[in-house]
């Protein structure tokens, strides 16, 4: 983890704090803007916080994923008290009102039976549809394809 | 799913994250019981 340098730190928690602010990505002009750097120093940051496991970038250098948000659409839209998002699978719809600490709910469909399902988090509980999570990827395994996990 | 996404998710949005280490990660597997070979990181 150590590998890191300060600025890669700082550029993580500037697309954190985008995505828990708003539900998007932030672009990578706005991230360099705002830390005062340039695109080219925040593109290298964010090739180094893919190789650490800690965000995913899509080929041209934007963010893919910063779980559990997804700069996508994906199966799993999240509704919070102050935003929507996209997550990147029902693991991690429920982990945004995990990492906000607030409410969310995700309404998807069964992967196998393509039921209906609403499902997510209020006041700490879980709440509403029964539904088993499958999970395809040992965890090991999660980040040699993450678009896949 | 609840019980292991709170901490696996818990202190990620802090500007003071520095990763985790696998050992870390494996603790809050184990701690919750997924014990498997499926869940194991180390």
């Amino acid at each position: 983890m150590s590998a890191l340098e300060a600025l890669d730190w700082a550029v993580r928690t500037r697309v954190y704090r985008g995505f828990a602010e708003t539900g998007r990505a932030p672009e990578v002009a706005r991230i360099a803007a705002d830390l005062g750097s340039t695109e080219h120093r925040v593109r290298a940051g964010l090739t180094r916080l893919f190789d650490a496991h800690e965000v995913a970038v899509h080929e041209d250098g934007s963010v893919w994923m910063a779980n559990p948000f997804s700069a996508v659409p994906t199966d799993y839209p999240v509704r919070t008290p102050h935003m929507s998002c996209w997550a990147n699978c029902a693991w991690d719809a429920l982990g945004v009102p995990a990492i906000l600490g607030t409410d969310g709910w995700t309404r998807t469909r069964c992967a196998e039976s393509g039921a209906e399902l609403d499902f997510g988090v209020e006041g700490g509980a879980l709440v509403g549809d029964d539904a088993v999570i499958h999970l395809l990827t040992p965890l090991r395994d999660a980040w040699v394809d993450i678009g896949f996990t | 799913m609840w019980a292991l996404v709170q901490p696996w998710y818990g202190g990620r949005l802090d500007e003071g994250w520095r990763g985790r280490s696998a050992e870390e990660a494996q603790a809050i597997l184990d701690g919750i019981g997924l014990t498997g070979e499926f869940w194991r990181l180390v």
